[in-house]
């Protein structure tokens, strides 16, 4: 087996004397689908932020395709090939989806320097928007304004402007949270297509998401890490079970 | 430089420490409370300033305008609060403009109402003497505007530590939207902050009458330093508003005495540290700057 | 299929830009003293406008200080060409790259903090240099000023141009400032100008996808300090005195407004709002002298009820009135009806 995309080891934070994330490990290969559940408050968005660099570990290492990103800032591991998306949408407002996408990619070609070409003509980029969108379902709004989209397109955009880097380790961060059935079936057929050479890792709290895409999926409880395994192995497992119908009965 | 020297100038230090604290306290809780930056903060200074005139000319006693014009500020703010600042609550930015315009008009109906000219407020009789300390004198009114700025400070704290009302101010600065999901009732709270932040405003500009010469373009001359108070402290605490004004009122007073050479810029440069080191202020609270 | 174009155009703008810029140099050849001096305050408030403009409508770095860095440029021209006598010639592009270096010094501090706290801290910052400007009376003549007139003036007389004529100075800055807009307007229209606006919407965002936000910021800052520090310099040669007002609020303010009034993020917009502000200024000022309570009042009126400025209702109801045309389209006496009510 190759050496993995994604590599955490120690992984460790908190805030005052309140430990979030305590001792994490995880690792995932080139192409794989996993994912990190929990329970309320288990630390999950703090893990996630600590992987895309919003947070700072106190103590851990990162490494994404052997090279060690633990000291990065988030601008610096986005363009080591780490993406991220947003679990609120966070998005260009104002802009059409085309715009959105095309200036996204603009970003992520590291051209934000350019002032001696046109931006609104420049086909080729485009061209390449247009292929981001259709890859996430939006070749038919590609003139809507963004603010104008209904909440599950608009989240399909988040995936989009995620996507535009040509990242290797995408970082989901609740994908359907606020979602109605139809948009979270929708959803989850987007990222059950996505490119099968992109690695991903979902935050989700949506159980039938998570078993349905993940190959491999963490248990968070308290920051610290309880299972790893297949979606068999999580669903019989006696330890998960405790935790969910323990704390998150409802 | 003799120790004597050192403890005048430590006292004319901690005079305009209090003074800056009356005004940056208000302007630095309602703005960390709310986000709003009210730049007419400083308008509220100078028409308590002026009202403090008006009213000592007409009764002949400082005493009346002490109380009366505070009160007539926080009457102007109220009516601001009311017809233009709940308008467009949640648009920070535009809250803002809104009392960065304000101060263009404040400036101006002041010189319609009082003209261009200088004025100044006798000190009352009462506190028209000098007391002898460090083998020098020192004027007793400008120990009754350190008392006035000591008061204020234990008021406060006693206010905002040991009342409910304190009590929901800060929870509201800590973390607005928890606040409001425990039920909290935020809109009254910034009301009496509001108030209670232009009634400080007002008195400020009242004790600093006689000591400044009253007069149109006072409120700028104010602003600046109490911005730089409030950035240094870090918006939002009790304590960064002290430790800011006393940070720039000694700076002020020490500067010129201590390093001539930098005078009036110390108090920039401090602050430009702090933006370099600190950016969210030496006593941020958890929100901070956003 | 592939759009032709990712923006949209807006032929609105390039109609308004004609007509305002023609008005000015039809009129200029045929103007008094008087106007001329107006038609000059309106070229170098527009370059000192719409640097604002790039600065708080595109980037979203709301700016209560760029009087600052027209001080700046002030007050270089006038130590570099008046006090050690270096033809204005090189001393121009001296005292705009002053001002370029103060902005990326003042831009690296202020830009670690952002909205409203970012008001406070630029208004300071200008705040030093008048209180610097104020009391340097050696070689500056602090608050009471330096003439410097007979050695300020750019001299073009080598290639037939004479700036000490009036018409031909209007001129000279008029050409100055369309330059200038168009510079802007072209930069707007590039990744560089697309990725700050991108800022501005969300910045965020933008840093996810790998951009240094930060030095974007000191970069869109030290364009639009480059730029205000020209107007200083076109300002004193255009009195021929100093003074420190020129770095005062008030003057930072008037611009921010001209800005908001005129419509913040479209250029246009703040080239309408100097054409009005001006003349309304002058006009108003024969009236009363409390000017700046009208100005305020005005100001707060419509950053309440139109906060997208003239330029934004002006687009609006271009667009609308177009819908409704396609919408109407056979039946005209919808619009008669429309017109005669």
């Amino acid at each position: 087996m190759s050496a993995p995309m994604l590599e955490v080891a120690g992984l460790r934070k908190a805030f005052g004397s309140l430990i979030v994330t305590d001792g994490v490990d995880l690792s995932l290969a080139a192409g794989e689908r996993a994912a990190v559940i929990g329970p309320n408050g288990a630390g999950k968005t703090t893990f996630f932020n600590l992987l895309s660099g919003e947070l700072k570990a106190d103590a851990g290492t990162i490494k994404l395709d052997g090279q060690a990103v633990t000291a990065l800032s988030p601008d610096r591991r986005a363009r080591a090939g780490l993406a991220r998306s947003f679990q609120k949408n966070n998005l260009f407002a104002d802009m059409t989806v085309l715009e959105s996408l095309a200036t996204a990619i603009l970003v992520a070609d590291r051209r934000m320097r350019v002032f001696w070409r046109s931006f609104g003509r420049d086909k080729a980029l485009s061209g390449r928007a247009v292929d981001v969108a259709e890859l996430v379902g939006l070749a038919d709004d590609l003139e809507t304004t963004v603010k104008h989209l209904s909440y599950g397109t608009q989240r399909q955009l988040e995936i989009g402007l995620a996507l535009v880097g040509r990242p290797k380790v995408l970082l989901l961060d609740e994908p359907t949270s606020g979602m109605s059935p139809e948009e979270t079936g929708a959803m989850k057929a987007l990222i059950a297509g996505l490119p099968a050479e992109l690695t991903i890792l979902l935050v989700e709290h949506d159980m039938d998401v998570v078993f349905d895409l993940a190959h491999s999926i963490t248990v968070l409880d308290y920051g610290q890490v309880v299972a790893v395994g297949t979606p068999n192995e999580i669903r019989q497992s006696a330890v998960v079970r405790e935790i969910y119908l323990g704390t998150d009965a409802a | 430089m003799d120790l004597n020297f050192l403890g005048i100038q430590l006292l004319n230090g901690l005079q305009l420490s209090m003074l800056l604290f009356m005004l940056a306290v208000g302007l630095s809780v309602v703005f960390g409370l709310l986000d709003v930056l009210n730049l007419a903060h400083a308008t509220f200074y100078m028409f308590g300033a002026y009202f403090a005139l008006m009213v000592s000319r007409l009764t002949g006693d400082f005493w009346v305008a002490l109380v009366v014009a505070p009160l007539l500020v926080v009457l102007i703010g109220i009516v601001f609060y009311e017809t233009l600042l709940k308008r467009i609550r949640g648009n920070h930015m535009i809250q803002a403009l809104v009392t960065f315009g304000l101060l263009f008009v404040g400036f101006d109906l002041v010189r319609m109402i009082w003209g261009n000219g200088f004025h100044s407020v006798p000190e009352p009789a009462l506190l028209a003497f000098s007391v002898p300390v460090f083998g020098q004198t020192f004027p007793a009114y400008r120990l009754f505007i350190i008392g006035i700025g000591l008061l204020t400070v234990v008021l406060l704290y006693f206010g905002l530590e040991r009342t409910r009302l304190g009590a929901v101010v800060r929870a509201g600065v800590d973390d607005r939207e928890t606040a409001m999901l425990l039920g909290i009732n935020i809109d009254r709270a910034f009301f009496i902050t509001f108030c209670v932040g232009t009634f400080l405003a007002g008195l400020g500009g009242v004790v600093a009458a006689p000591v400044f010469t009253v007069t149109p373009g006072m409120d700028i001359e104010i602003l600046i330093p109490v911005l730089i108070v409030v950035v240094i402290g870090g918006p939002g605490s009790l304590k960064g508003a002290i430790l800011g004004a006393l940070v720039v009122g000694m700076a002020d007073t020490f500067g010129p005495v201590l390093i001539p050479q930098l005078s009036s810029f110390l108090i920039y440069l401090l602050m430009a540290l702090v933006l370099l080191f600190r950016p969210r202020g030496l006593l941020p609270t958890r929100s901070g700057a956003h | 299929m592939i759009p032709a174009r990712i923006t949209k155009r807006d032929p609105l703008r390039a109609v308004i830009l004609i007509l305002l810029f023609g008005a000015a140099f039809v009129g200029a050849p045929v103007a008094n003293h008087y106007w001329l001096e107006i038609l000059t305050e309106i070229g170098i408030l527009l370059i000192f406008v719409v640097g604002i403009d790039f600065l708080v409508g595109y980037t979203g770095l709301i700016t209560l200080g760029h009087a600052g860095f027209m001080g700046v440029g002030a007050y270089s021209l006038v130590w570099i060409a008046h006090i050690q006598g270096i033809p204005v010639s090189i001393a121009m592009p001296l005292a705009i790259l002053a001002g370029a270096v103060v902005a990326v010094i003042v831009g690296m501090l202020v830009t670690r903090v952002s909205g409203v706290f970012f008001i406070m801290v630029t208004l300071a910052m200008s705040m030093l240099f008048y209180s610097w400007a104020f009391k340097a009376r050696r070689p500056f003549g602090g608050d009471d000023g330096l003439s410097v007139a007979g050695t300020i003036r750019l001299d073009l007389s080598s290639i037939g141009i004479d700036l000490d004529d009036q018409l031909t100075f209007c001129l000279f800055v008029l050409v100055i400032a369309l330059l200038i807009y168009l510079l802007f307007e072209w930069l707007v229209r590039t990744p560089f100008g697309q990725t700050l606006g991108a800022i501005r919407q969300n910045e965020n965002r933008v840093r996810a996808l790998g951009c240094p936000v930060g030095v974007y910021k000191v970069a869109a800052f030290t364009v639009a300090g480059a730029v205000a520090a020209l107007a200083g310099a076109l300002h004193v040669q255009s009195t021929e005195f100093l003074h420190p007002n020129v770095s005062y609020w008030i003057k930072s303010g008037e611009g921010l407004i001209i800005v908001i009034v005129g419509g913040m993020g479209t250029l246009v917009g703040p080239v309408i709002g100097t054409f009005l502000f001006v003349l309304f200024h002058k006009g108003v000022e024969s009236l009363t002298t409390h000017w700046q309570f009208w100005m305020g009042l005005t100001f707060i009126v419509i950053v309440i009820f139109a906060p997208d400025g003239i330029y934004g209702r002006l687009r609006t109801l271009a667009g609308s009135r177009k819908r409704k045309r396609k919408l109407h389209q056979p039946l005209d006496e919808e619009a008669d009806v429309r017109a005669d009510a």
